[in-house]
């Protein structure tokens, strides 16, 4: 039976780009569609009317949007390279991480990056702290995922690539080698999977669209 | 031998989405009331990261964060099932359930504001409520199809508590003739023999939360 699998998505977000690494590492076929903010599509209308936005996957006509809980939908659906453990106790950490992940680290760069001067030194210590949160979940493992890449990692795509992203876009220094060796060393391990690798955004395109949508002109550390 | 433990709070809906899943299934447990003013060392020592509560701690192993629990204890007793068995509709489920913890501070809005601010939180969790009833429920009896589900659950919030809050802050959310599907739904999720038995006292939470109120809105003032 031939499967129809559309995705919405937007070039340079790390939510709809979290579905793609699921599609590519499952070896999936599917059909992409780049949205255009200024001028969002019918199809995206009709299909994510409640929130209007990226990415919106679609299987055989059912429609889902919210990146983790396609994430979950997709590897009950496809079950080679299953991206959640077995065992329900490994299970729940991964669904901790990733919520956690989610409702914290991306807020809290980008509060980083654009307060103001006098605030930055705090916002800068609160995402410090928010990476030792990661950099202890590690352990020694090669990915969050154990042995090959899963859940977790995926959702923290945020710190594996965009992190580095917007640190050169906006100026501001987040991740330190000397003080994260661990996840550094696990941002390069992920960005070389293939299935990764290949789909991230480019990375002058992405930072030259941060400094021109949010108007970065003035620099802040010489 | 199994050893199930409840750390929460009264009279916390997050406490209460994982109590009704327990009693749903029957599974045994020890529920210890945490007080939040003076956390107890078992809190910090399971929840290092958000020290908050519920917390469900299955053989000294530790789960928290309520929808990652209700997910845990759904695959651990599989019996009596709380997710439907079409991926499809669990990943629908997924997404309500998290619609209704992103919403969360638009639905309390309302109870925490006076005045003008008010009305417009009065209008805007109307408008949720609308979503909800025509998107989330549309022509179902349970959130979770033919019987009731984790979403059912998590909605808990609205025959539980949201008639509560009305009264304590003196505003009508729901009247009589409004949402009439969503009226049939609180029946039936309030009749549920389960959901029956193991309810916060009503006077005493009428009581407990017009006084968190008052605390809330003088401490604005201030």
């Amino acid at each position: 039976m031939a499967e129809e699998v559309f995705l919405f998505g937007f070039w340079g977000s790390p939510f709809s780009r979290r579905v793609e690494m699921a599609l590519k590492l499952k070896g999936i076929e599917y059909k992409y569609i780049d949205e255009d903010f200024s001028n969002k599509s019918p199809s995206l209308l009709k299909y994510n009317p409640i929130h209007k936005k990226v990415p919106v996957f679609v299987h055989n006509g059912k429609h889902l949007a919210e990146s983790l809980v396609i994430l979950e939908y997709i590897d009950e659906t496809w079950k080679d390279h299953p991206i959640l453990p077995k065992d329900p106790y490994e299970r729940a950490n991964a669904r901790f991480w990733a919520k956690f992940i989610d409702e914290k680290y991306l807020s809290a760069i980008w509060k980083s990056c654009t307060c103001e001067e006098k605030e930055r030194e705090k916002a800068v210590e609160e995402v410090s702290e928010l990476l030792q949160f990661l950099e202890n979940e590690l352990k020694e493992q090669r990915y969050f995922g154990g042995e090959t890449i899963g859940l977790v990692d995926i959702a923290a795509n945020i710190i594996g690539y965009w992190l580095e992203i917007f640190e050169e876009a906006f100026g501001v220094e987040l991740l330190r080698k000397e003080k994260f060796p661990k996840l550094c060393n696990w941002a390069n391990e992920f960005v070389s999977v293939s299935a990764i690798k290949e789909n991230i955004p480019p990375r002058n395109k992405l930072i030259a669209f941060l400094r021109n949508r949010f108007g970065i002109g003035n620099t802040r550390h010489s | 031998m199994e050893e199930v433990k409840l750390l929460g709070v009264w009279p916390s809906p997050y406490s209460y989405r994982v109590i009704w899943a327990l009693e749903l299934k029957g599974v045994k447990y020890e529920y210890v009331k945490e007080d939040l003013a003076n956390k107890s060392d078992l809190l910090l020592r399971y929840n290092p990261v958000h020290q908050k509560v519920p917390v469900l701690v299955h053989n000294d192993k530790p789960i928290a964060e309520s929808t990652v629990i209700l997910e845990y204890i759904e695959e651990t007793w599989p019996h009596n099932p709380l997710l439907p068995t079409d991926p499809h509709e669990r990943a629908l489920a997924r997404f309500w359930i998290k619609f209704l913890d992103d919403k969360s501070p638009t639905l309390l809005r309302f109870y925490l504001t006076v005045g003008e601010e008010q009305e417009k939180a009065t209008k805007e969790v109307r408008e949720l409520l609308k979503i909800i009833e025509e998107q989330g429920l549309g022509e179902k009896k349970y959130f979770g199809g033919d019987k009731i589900g984790l979403a059912d659950l998590v909605f808990g919030f609205i025959p539980v508590w949201l008639g509560v809050l009305e009264e304590s802050a003196g505003v009508k959310v729901m009247k009589p003739d409004d949402f009439p599907r969503l009226q049939v739904w609180i029946e039936n999720f309030r009749e549920n023999p389960v959901i029956k038995a193991n309810l916060p006292d009503p006077h005493e939470l009428l009581a407990h939360s017009k006084q968190k109120r008052e605390v809330l809105l003088a401490s604005k003032i201030a």
